[in-house]
């Protein structure tokens, strides 16, 4: 268990690699709180399975995404393929990890992203996870500036340890600390709002408190539109982790999701 | 009749010490302007004064004369009063950084406009970054970015609803998209689809496949919508970038919106800085980035922010007047400028920053002073600087590059236009030869600035020359010199000059003459400077330059070198040369011999046989020749041989000056009338038998009398001169005081006939009526020789004839 801003406690941070789409926005965000934390940095090339089991129908065609040409789904084809992008997920894993200076370790993990990745992957203390197998490409264009951390706060053990490890990545980036407050039965957003400031101390006076109307996926889509958040952080046991569909939940935030054990 | 010799004040024409009205140069004002360049004075005022093409000065004169003090004073006194030029800087060319550009400014305005750039890019620096943290832009750019996530999720929403509706889900692979049947939410197995009806199957083909087409379309719009949201943001950052520049380059281009140029430069600053906005911003916001990826950058940005500079070439005092310069070394480089390169990883590297001016630059809108010689020696500098004034503009090209030894790419600045005088100096001769020679030189350098070498000696001019040695005393802050002491200066300035009627314009010979008289006096701690300096300095200087002369006389004492200076001898006579070793000449006695005999005309001048005369020494052994043939025995073939040699002497012989010597010595090898060895002769003769004016005659009759001098002068020795150099006598005191005591003696002779009186005691003699000389007389013998050799010659031809004919060996 983690207590209050140990941050030597942590020592492995996870961070997914989605065959069809790296985020370096993840990667980054991962590697400095490797950094910060001094854990080593695994990265998990997530290889969904129930794509490879497609390729197998005969009339399925693959519409390439800048030719537009089309070709036939194949298996072998499809393996090759992610042999390559694992090769290549690995490389950029290295470049994050030597620029932050942080020792790493890579593995592939094929399985069903919606049923088994948070299970298997959650050996670690962070799991940064990104969108997965999402349609739409990447980040949109970026622009000058540096964002926010944000965090999901509501109360406990879990939130507060995620609550510290949000404030760590801020601190590290002189980021904004924007937290969360959802409006959920049994829970008063102002003793919330104080217990966190409370256990923040001095970095309390430069965080901003927001109010969710609920702790559901729109209401935190909705919350963190406009605030520039380059990461949300959750604790393990929230709720929107839980769901059988977890991709979509992923892949709707605009911002990598570091999940704290 | 022989000529009379000489009256002492003949000998030496000395200034007369009453005429001044001065003690000491003290009192004497400063003489403005030059003394005895007037000719020179008018080509400079007018040369510096046309303002035309073509029109630039070449100041022609022996080394000493004082050329180049005179037209820096001249020019810089003109120049003091001229509009001050142009600044000018080069700055970049924003289109082509190979081509920077060139601004001209008003004086003074230019270092102004480097600061103004230097503080623009500092302010910038701070404003710029600040701009893209505010929340403004913030929005903005995420509205932007939501508003291409919109259009992307819409179109794919779009499909991917209406693939739910046909129980299909819309995948990603890992190059593309695929459309896979879809049950409970979830992509159907493989063995699930197997288990379908064949027309269930059938149906997800066919709508799959509907669905493909549907994708591609969707597909092909997404990089235009990319493409757009690419240009929104350049327009957003140009937007937010170009409210905080534009404004402040405003305040400049009002500043500066008299120069066009100036105005034009800064509004490609403005469009350079908008579009390259990233470079202001913090190290770490510097890369953009696209879709996640961030972009790479430049590798060094350090020097980057050069490219904003203005490189002051040349910058003016609002007080200067126009420029003066003068180029010690006129190098190609140093004439018209040079650009500097920097070693950076192996490679040579450059930018507008490192043009640098040259001597044109700096004297654009003025004068130009130039040593021709060094000009001339200094590798395509002359061809630069006609090119500079041929086009009227400068140009700074590499040597390498218009030699092409080196084809790498460099600068090509913009010429700045040139408006310049340029003042050459040199001797007469380099003048001269470019006149012949290069065709060019007379349309770029029309007036010629003749400086003379002497001017005449009057009583004005005197006073002129003394008030020139007050200005000079008194700037070089030497004692003043008493009127004796000038006096005596002015007669060296005439013995100088070589000539009793001129005063030698020579002035570093003065000046030296002056600072070495001033080192005597304070050697002897006083107060003015007397002749007896002005002498002793002389003195000095000669004495350390007449080793060799020393030497000579050396000799002539000891007999090495054989000079008779009494009794007579047929056939040999004294001739006098002068010798010129560095800036010291001196004269010297030289035994002529001629031998005679009867022959087929021929008068060999052995020192030519032997290729050790000259052309004009051979020229007048030629003339004095053929003036034997047509003076005597004219009905009688010519049938002399005679040979005439310059005794003991190896170095080679030049000149003419000792032709009527030869001739002497000829005639009286012909008259076997011995000649006196007491005396010595100079003179050029003609086919008239006329002595003709030579160089040197101080110099030559100071040698023999030396000689004479050492042996203890007889009272019966002296010298033969032309008569028309009697005016370029100015001879030692020494000399003229041993004619005052009538133990030697300078005669004037004007034709042969006088010469040979004198020489031999004998008269010349002139024609009768019957066309015969008189008996006894000089001509009279070497006509009965010459008609003896040729009648004995025709007599010995006729024998031979018979001789030839009573041979039976010639009988047919």
């Amino acid at each position: 268990m983690i207590n209050t801003r140990d941050a030597s406690a942590v020592r492995r941070i996870a961070v997914t690699l989605d065959a069809l789409d790296i985020s370096i926005v993840a990667l980054d965000q991962a590697a400095r709180l490797a950094r910060h934390m001094g854990a080593q940095l695994e990265g998990i090339f997530v290889e969904d399975i129930d794509l490879l089991q497609l390729a197998e129908l005969p009339f399925l065609r693959e519409v390439r995404r800048s030719s537009r040409s089309v070709e036939a789904m194949n298996p072998a084809r499809m393996e090759q393929e992610f042999r390559v992008l694992a090769r290549r997920a690995e490389r950029l894993l290295g470049e994050q990890a030597a620029r932050h200076h942080v020792t790493w370790s890579f593995r592939v993990w094929r399985g069903s992203i919606d049923s088994d990745l948070l299970a298997d992957a959650m050996e670690v203390d962070v799991l940064a996870l990104t969108r997965l197998g999402s349609v739409l490409a990447r980040s949109p264009v970026a622009r000058p500036g540096c964002g926010a951390i944000a965090v999901l706060y509501e109360g406990g053990d879990s939130a507060a340890r995620a609550l510290d490890t949000a404030a760590s990545l801020a601190a590290e980036q002189q980021a904004r600390l924007n937290i969360l407050l959802p409006v959920v039965q049994g829970l008063d957003t102002e003793v919330l709002r104080q217990e966190a400031a409370l256990h923040l101390g001095e970095q309390a006076g430069a965080a901003q408190f927001i109010q969710m109307p609920d702790d559901s996926l729109p209401a935190l889509l909705e919350a963190l539109a406009g605030t520039g958040s380059a990461a949300l952080i959750l604790q393990r046991d929230h709720e929107l982790l839980q769901t059988p569909t977890l991709r979509l939940c992923l892949n709707s935030l605009n911002c990598p999701v570091l999940v704290v054990h | 009749m022989p000529p009379e010799k000489l009256k002492p004040a003949a000998l030496c024409r000395s200034c007369d010490v009453a005429v001044f009205d001065f003690s000491t140069t003290a009192d004497l004002a400063d003489l403005p302007g030059f003394i005895g360049q007037a000719r020179a004075v008018e080509a400079v005022n007018f040369g510096i004064g046309i303002q035309r093409n073509g029109y630039n000065l070449f100041a022609l004169g022996p080394a000493g004369t004082g050329k180049q003090a005179f037209l820096r004073r001249h020019v810089e006194a003109r120049a003091a009063a001229e509009a001050v030029p142009s600044d000018w800087c080069y700055v970049n060319n924003f289109a082509d950084n190979r081509k920077p550009r060139a601004l001209e400014l008003p004086p003074g305005k230019a270092t102004e406009l480097s600061d103004d750039m230097e503080a623009l890019i500092k302010e910038l620096g701070s404003t710029i970054p600040g701009i893209f943290e505010s929340d403004e832009y913030h929005t903005r750019s995420e509205t932007i970015e939501q508003d291409l996530s919109e259009h992307q999720e819409q179109a794919f929403d779009s499909l991917s609803k209406k693939a739910e509706a046909k129980k299909i889900v819309l995948m990603r692979t890992p190059t593309g998209f695929t459309l896979a049947p879809m049950r409970d939410g979830k992509p159907m197995a493989p063995k699930e689809f197997r288990k379908l009806s064949e027309e269930e199957r059938n149906k997800i083909e066919a709508d799959t496949s509907e669905l493909q087409d549907e994708l591609r379309d969707t597909l092909h719009k997404i990089p235009q919508w990319q493409e757009e949201t690419r240009q929104k943001f350049t327009d957003l950052n140009r937007e937010m970038a170009g409210g905080v520049v534009t404004h402040r380059i405003d305040v400049l281009r009002e500043k500066y919106h008299q120069q066009e140029k100036v105005v034009q430069y800064l509004n490609d600053v403005e469009e350079d800085i908008i579009g390259n906005f990233r470079k202001f911003l913090p190290e770490e916001q510097r890369h953009a980035s696209l879709f996640g990826i961030e972009l790479p950058g430049q590798e060094d940005d350090s020097h980057w922010f050069n490219r904003y500079r203005v490189n002051v070439v040349l910058a003016h005092d609002l007080n200067d007047g126009a420029p003066v310069i003068h180029e010690a070394l006129p190098s190609y480089n140093n004439l018209v400028g040079r650009i500097e390169h920097q070693a950076l990883q192996g490679a040579l590297i450059t930018d507008f920053t490192m043009i640098c001016a040259g001597a044109l630059h700096r004297a654009n809108g003025g004068y130009l002073l130039l040593d021709a010689l060094k000009v001339l020696t200094q590798p395509f500098a002359w061809e630069a600087l006609k090119r500079a004034l041929a086009s009227r503009q400068v140009n700074i090209e590499s040597l390498a590059q218009i030699t092409s030894l080196v084809s790498t790419v460099s600068l090509e600045p913009e010429p700045i236009p040139l408006d310049i005088k340029v003042i050459l100096s040199g001797e007469p001769f380099i003048y001269y030869l470019l006149s012949y020679y290069d065709p060019e030189f007379a349309d770029l350098f029309k007036v010629q600035v003749d400086f003379d070498t002497r001017m005449d000696r009057s009583a004005e001019s005197q006073q002129q020359y003394a008030r020139l040695i007050a200005t000079l005393a008194r700037q070089e802050d030497l004692l003043a010199f008493d009127r004796e002491a000038v006096a005596r200066i002015i007669d060296h300035s005439a013995r100088l000059a070589g000539d009793n009627e001129k005063l030698a314009t020579h002035m570093r010979s003065l000046m030296d003459l002056l600072l070495e008289c001033d080192y005597w006096a304070r050697g002897r701690q006083a107060e003015v400077v007397t002749a007896g300096d002005v002498q002793h300095s002389i003195d000095a200087q000669v004495h350390r330059a007449d080793r060799l002369r020393a030497r000579v006389q050396e000799e002539i004492q000891r007999g090495t070198i054989m000079i008779d200076t009494q009794d007579s001898k047929v056939g040999q006579i004294n001739g006098l040369s002068v010798w010129m070793l560095g800036g010291f000449s001196f004269g010297q006695p030289t035994r002529i011999t001629a031998r005679v005999r009867m022959g087929k005309d021929r008068v060999v001048d052995i020192e030519r046989e032997v290729e050790m005369g000259g052309p004009i020494h051979s020229k007048g052994v030629l003339i004095l020749s053929h003036f034997l043939g047509a003076r005597y025995a004219l009905d009688y073939p010519l049938s002399l041989s005679a040979s005439l040699v310059f005794e003991q002497s190896y170095g080679g012989v030049e000149g003419d000056s000792a032709s009527s010597a030869e001739l002497y010595a000829l005639l009286s090898a012909l008259a076997g009338a011995p000649l006196r060895q007491s005396l010595a002769v100079t003179g050029s003769v003609n086919q008239h038998g006329e002595i003709q004016a030579i160089g040197g005659v101080n110099e030559k009759i100071e040698g023999f009398f030396d000689v004479c001098n050492n042996r203890g002068l007889t009272g019966e020795q002296g010298v033969l001169i032309p008569a028309s150099n009697v005016k370029h006598l100015m001879l030692r005191h020494d000399v003229v005081a041993a004619v005052e005591a009538g133990r030697f003696a300078v005669y004037p002779v004007s034709h042969v006939d006088e010469g040979i009186e004198l020489l031999t005691g004998i008269t010349a003699g002139t024609r009768d009526t019957q066309g015969l000389f008189p008996e006894a007389s000089i001509n009279r013998l070497v006509e009965d020789r010459l008609v003896q050799f040729s009648t004995r010659l025709l007599q010995l031809g006729k024998e031979q004839e018979k001789g030839n004919a009573s041979n039976p060996e010639n009988q047919p």
